[in-house]
């Protein structure tokens, strides 16, 4: 990918950084791959060619599941709302898949030979698997019905059950780790294609991890449901405005649940997706998502107030997290100084999102609207 | 009387390629009553906006007290001694009168605390002033309509003002509520503040202006004095050449009743609402600002829940939760309000209209480009509309564009009934006139129309019945015999 | 200055009474109940423990309210907290000042955390979303520069004058945390009620447009509200490591949760233009006898958080349940129905 700055023949520094800006400004697609490949090619650069494969790997299976609890963020936002909610669904989801799948094992106290004794149902893992995405979708269902039919501030309920879902998790499964799932459950993160390889002291090859793949497939089907069927249409359109889709025909309440139903889902999937990673389901899966699930859909232009979602967008966006994340660490910087840049890069990435929303018609349109709107529309919630 | 505190000189403003005011020359004097009346149109509003400090004039100047001046926000109106009465609540609710009376103001606050007594002081004055019997401790969530608009004035009163400018367009007031302004306006007038009270309709402060400017098409085409103040010469200017052909369909042709609906009740709004709709029947429904007519529209549609009565289509008993199942019961509902008009901002032309069509022009799931393309070129064809850009985003389109498109979108529907509230709120007379005559074809081709509306001119001229609504419900009817076009200027004394 | 004359009908407005009550009576009741299972719970030890745990609830519920009562939100509250506690330690430990000196600059230094916050909010657009972004953003950044401080490695052996702060009990039985926070909440209630700036903020939360046309200078109000919040969250966090005697990098991470509960429950709209102060401080207090009567019955200890987000639910429900009732009367007055 090169870069569309041409050298012009005069004043060449000026206008080549007048140029850049212009173009950062305008923050579409273009402006953040070229970000994207920026970092890929420091990654690479940086990388020990020895294990450039298996690095590349491992941060393609990364991106798969920051690009999932984004695309589940990106979700809700589509139609104006927030899940917070993210992480408490996606660690329920995996507990409950943990224990149907996992193998009951007994424990021995042993210092040579320590077992950790195991409880579960020793389910086959798609069993587990189907029950994890339906406890994600009944959570979604639960949160956007809740949403419509109290008229509670759904940033209240939301933040509510977090509480109510994380607590349920932690108080049922009183904190247990589910480590005996079975191969065919953490196959789904080891497989690669065409196969990988990472044997010690031979050059690692790069494969494409199994849940990025499925992880680019949901992305087209949800691109597929935004950009070309009604469903898609009516969840922007309410996104836009809950009250002006409600003019216009369209049964708001049903795809405000629909939304969260479709968040919830992919929330849980992200959990199980990290229990495969991780081999083992634990209920700190998700505590930390609800930054992340926020960063990649907003750097890839999602509009906070609804109504555009951006899903290549996303993609992109939880690649550039993903590979920050990673540079970072191989930069042997602080782990801590992580936080302070995936924070900055939050903020950068959405006051550049601002400015791009065209600047002085909506001025003039909000005027006229302030001059215009209800009495009493901000008191009541 | 001759001290000039207000001078517009030859403004002229365009909004959206639109002439909004053409070489708008007009003047206020000192403990002046002006009265500035027009018809529909952007013009009236958009000089409220500049004297608000929301728009800056292309052309021209404006004079406070003949110093030329230029206001670029609502403070600079307000230092320059112009207070505006808008006619939407600037009051915070959950305040009282006498906190929002004073909320903001400097001087009045003792370096960082308030000042009550003092104020307790002058509002009780003030109240007094306004003729309000209210205490200035009551919740401004209690008001009721008029006495937010009095409050507002009283808001005005208190910037010591030179000239007060109230919106007064759009508005229908009974007899009470302008009983008030013209007290307190007559009182200002003594203390020698100008005042420009942009109107709608002609009766309601004709009595006290002094002078009325008549603007017409953007432009200052009659300016009166008291003395030459003739009503009816007027009107007939502002309506000529607005003239629409009247509904072919004429009740005693039609028997069929196509809506009935009995008992009405929402929470808020409505109390026992009865009436019904024939086929191809055009029935207008009017009353006073804030007696919240509108919400008829909204009950039957589905936005507002009714808490009782019956909705019957063609005779059958229908149950409506929201505009979806209003929609599928071919009831259609456009509001010109700015979010009210159906209209999605993310969506561009051809899909806005597509909208309600969705599931006939997808296989599958997914839409297919060439139906939609279709269906475009269908209504295009059948409403004679024509776009220049169909992929163009709706937001950047006119107003009277934007209605169009609404009404095209409904169409797509096939409703029986079609609800329209206020549909020529600021268009130009030649749009309005293009719209009339829609809703009239329409009707001629069966479709039965309620139309919720505050202008008067609109109504007389295109409905075969018109209802009336106050105190929350129909208080009464005028039908096709007895509706006479001079009888407009009485139809709100003596209904209303 | 204050004229004491009010006529008999006049509004509440900005306390609602059955909200305070109604929390009074469960904490009543509740406390009875557990008093029935548990002798110790209705105990001066005990009394201390709950009033020392509830002094920071409620502290970190008012810097949330008071950005509520303007129409925004702060989610950093706890890492501004965190940030404060760890300056505070390396200021006594690095650099060697002396502690009171130490919060002086720590408090300072939470100021600037939301002076930052509360600049950022209005160059953005000052709607709740955005409020809502960038202080989720700042929270990170906050902790991240949190964590560089201390580089995991908490703060031990703290000067006794502070960690005074945090163990000493009047008479013998009274916190001295607690009075901390009454401090403040009185402050609070005396600026909400009598100070242009707390009516500013209030108005900027009812209707915002309103607002700005009367006159407000409602970016500088916003802007001030945030350094406020961010200095309350500050005193939060110092606080609470007086009483812990050591001060680690975690202090603060779960606040975000129970800083919305407080002022829920206790009545103030999380849209803004209604705080209700007496409330929030007993919607901590139940909050923290919540968590303490867990520890006595023995139960389940996760329950709590999953109490907690019952009890917002409820408490937000029944309040919006009693606020449709009043705005219902309020309209069929106005209708004259």
């Amino acid at each position: 990918m090169k870069k569309a700055l041409s050298k012009p023949s005069g004043n060449n520094a000026l206008s080549v950084l007048r140029k850049g800006v212009s173009m950062l400004i305008k923050y579409d697609i273009a402006t953040i791959s070229i970000i994207f490949a920026i970092l890929l090619a420091i990654f690479i650069a940086t990388s020990n060619p020895m294990r450039l494969g298996f690095s590349l790997t491992s941060v393609s299976k990364d991106v798969a599941i920051f690009a999932i609890v984004g695309m589940a963020q990106m979700a809700t936002l589509a139609v104006g709302q927030f899940n917070l909610a993210v992480g408490a669904i996606g660690g329920a989801s995996a507990m409950v898949c943990g224990y149907l799948i996992n193998l009951p094992t007994a424990g021995n106290m042993d210092v040579e030979k320590y077992v950790q004794a195991e409880i579960g149902l020793a389910l086959p893992w798609v069993v587990g698997l189907l029950a994890g995405l339906a406890v994600g979708l009944l959570l979604g269902v639960l949160q956007g019905w809740l949403i419509t039919k109290t008229k509670i501030n759904p940033f209240i309920i939301s933040l509510a059950l977090i509480s109510v879902i994380h607590g349920l998790n932690m108080g049922i499964t009183q904190n247990i780790y589910f480590r005996k799932l079975p191969k065919g459950f953490t196959d789904i993160n080891n497989i690669t294609i065409p196969k990988a390889t990472a044997d010690v002291g031979q050059k690692t090859t790069f494969g494409f991890p199994l849940v990025f793949l499925i992880t680019i497939v949901i992305m087209l089907v949800v691109w597929l449901i935004y950009n070309r069927t009604a469903l898609g249409r009516k969840m922007l359109a309410t996104g836009v405005s809950k009250r002006a889709a409600d003019f216009a025909g369209i049964d708001s309440n049903k795809y405000i649940i629909c939304a969260h139903a479709l968040s919830g889902l992919l929330c849980a999937l992200g959990g199980m997706f990290t229990a495969s990673k991780l081999s083992a389901a634990q209920t700190s899966t998700g505590d930390n998502w609800l930054l992340y699930s926020f960063a990649a859909p907003i750097l890839g232009g999602t509009l906070l107030n609804g109504g555009k979602v951006a899903i290549i967008g996303s993609m992109i966006g939880a690649g550039i997290m993903t590979i920050i994340t990673t540079v970072l660490a191989v930069l042997k910087l602080d782990a801590f100084t992580h936080q302070i840049f995936i924070g900055g890069i939050l903020l950068l990435a959405f006051i550049l999102n601002r400015g791009r929303e065209s600047l002085s018609k909506q001025q003039d349109r909000a005027l006229l609207e302030a001059q215009e709107s209800a009495d009493g529309v901000h008191v009541e919630g | 009387m001759q001290k000039e505190v207000l001078r517009l000189e030859s403004v002229s403003k365009k909004i959206n390629d639109v002439k909004v005011l053409k070489n708008v020359s007009m003047t206020v004097n000192e403990g002046e009553i002006v009265n500035l009346y027009g018809d529909e149109g952007q013009s009236k509003a958009m000089i409220v906006d500049l004297l608000g400090g929301v728009f800056q004039p292309d052309f021209g100047k404006i004079y406070v007290d003949g110093k030329e001046v230029g206001i670029t926000c609502p403070r600079d109106g307000k230092e320059l001694g112009i207070s505006i009465i808008h006619k939407r609540s600037d009051l915070i609710p959950n305040l009282t009168v006498m906190e929002n009376l004073f909320l903001g103001r400097k001087d009045w606050d003792n370096r960082h605390f308030i000042k009550e007594k003092q104020q307790l002081a002058r509002t009780k004055e003030l109240l007094k002033i306004l003729g309000l019997d209210i205490s200035p401790q009551t919740m401004a969530s209690k008001l009721t309509v008029e006495q937010v608009q009095l409050v507002q004035l009283g808001k005005a009163l208190l910037d010591d003002p030179k000239v007060v400018v109230m919106d007064h367009t759009n508005i229908l007031l009974d007899k009470n509520q302008i009983k008030l302004f013209k007290g307190v306006f007559k009182e200002l007038s003594r203390r020698k503040v100008g005042i420009l009270i942009v109107a709608q309709n002609l009766q309601d402060f004709y009595d006290i202006s002094d002078r009325m400017y008549v603007i017409k098409d953007g432009s200052i085409i009659g300016n009166f004095d008291a003395s030459e103040f003739d009503s009816e010469k007027i009107v007939k200017i502002i309506m000529e050449s607005s003239f629409v052909k009247r509904p072919e369909i004429s009740l005693n042709d039609i028997s069929k009743e196509v809506l009935r609906v009995e008992n009405l009740r929402t929470r808020h709004a409505l109390r026992d609402v009865s009436f019904s709709v024939k086929k191809g029947e055009i029935v207008s429904i009017t009353g006073s600002y804030g007696s919240r007519k509108c919400d008829i529209g909204y009950a039957i549609y589905g936005i507002e829940k009714l808490t009782g009565g019956r909705i019957y289509l063609e005779g059958k008993r229908i149950k409506i939760k929201n505009s979806a199942d209003a929609i599928k019961n071919k009831i259609g509902l456009i509001s010109f309000e700015n979010e009210e008009n159906g209209l999605l901002n993310n969506l561009n032309i051809k899909e806005n209209i597509s909208m309600l069509r969705l599931k006939n022009l997808s296989h599958l799931g997914i839409i297919k480009r060439e139906l939609e393309e279709w269906l475009l070129k269908s209504v295009k064809a059948d409403m004679q509309f024509d776009f220049t850009d169909d992929l163009a985003s709706v937001e950047g389109l006119s107003t009277a564009d934007q209605r169009k498109v609404s009404i095209a979108r409904v169409m797509c529907s096939f409703p029986k009934v079609l609800i329209l509230i206020d549909p020529t709120k600021g268009l130009d007379n030649e749009s309005r006139k293009q719209i009339l005559e829609l809703l009239v074809s329409f009707s001629n081709r069966g479709v039965s129309i309620i139309l919720i509306s505050s202008n008067i001119h609109e109504m007389l001229q295109v409905s075969h019945r018109i209802l009336v609504f106050s105190n929350n419900t129909i208080t009464g009817e005028i039908n096709e015999n007895e509706l006479v076009f001079k009888d407009h200027l009485n139809i709100q004394h003596n209904f209303i | 200055m204050k004229n004491t004359q009010k006529p008999a009908a006049v509004e509440k407005k900005k306390f609602t009474f059955n909200n305070t009550m109604g929390i009074l009576l469960v904490i009543i009741v509740f406390s009875l109940l557990i008093w029935t299972r548990s002798k110790e719970f209705i105990s001066v030890d005990n009394f201390i423990t709950v009033m020392r745990n509830c002094s920071v609830t409620i502290l970190v519920g008012f810097g949330q309210m008071v950005v509520m009562a303007g129409g925004g939100l702060n989610v950093s509250i706890g890492s501004i907290g965190g940030l404060a506690a760890v300056i505070v330690g390396a200021m006594i430990q690095r650099v060697g000042l002396p502690w009171e000196l130490a919060i002086v600059i720590a408090l300072l230094i939470g100021a600037c955390c939301g002076a930052f916050n509360g600049i950022l909010i209005t160059s953005l657009g000052s709607t709740s979303e955005i409020s809502w972004l960038v202080t989720l953003a700042s929270m990170s950044i906050f902790a991240g520069i949190t964590l560089t401080i201390t580089k995991a490695n908490p703060f031990y052996n703290l000067p006794k004058g502070y960690t005074w702060i945090g163990t000493y009990n009047i008479f013998g039985f009274l916190p001295f945390m607690i009075i901390v926070t009454l401090v403040v909440a009185v402050l609070l209630w005396y600026m909400f009620k009598y100070m242009s700036l707390g009516q500013q903020i209030l108005a900027i939360g009812a209707n915002q447009r309103a607002a700005a046309l009367s006159g407000i200078n409602v970016q500088r109000v916003i802007i001030i509200k945030h350094i406020l919040s961010a200095v309350i969250a500050a005193c939060a966090g110092i606080l609470f490591s007086t009483r812990l005697g050591s001060i680690h990098s975690d202090i603060g991470g779960d606040w975000m949760l129970f800083s919305f509960a407080a002022p829920l429950i206790g009545g103030s709209r999380m849209e803004g233009g209604r705080v209700n102060i007496v409330g929030a401080f007993l919607g901590g207090l139940l909050l923290a006898m919540v968590s303490n009567a867990v520890v006595h019955l023995k139960v389940n200890v996760y329950i709590v958080e999953f109490l907690e987000g019952v009890i917002i639910l409820l408490a937000v429900g029944l309040d919006r349940i009693r606020g449709l009732r009043e705005e219902h009367r309020e309209r069929m007055e106005r209708a004259r129905i």
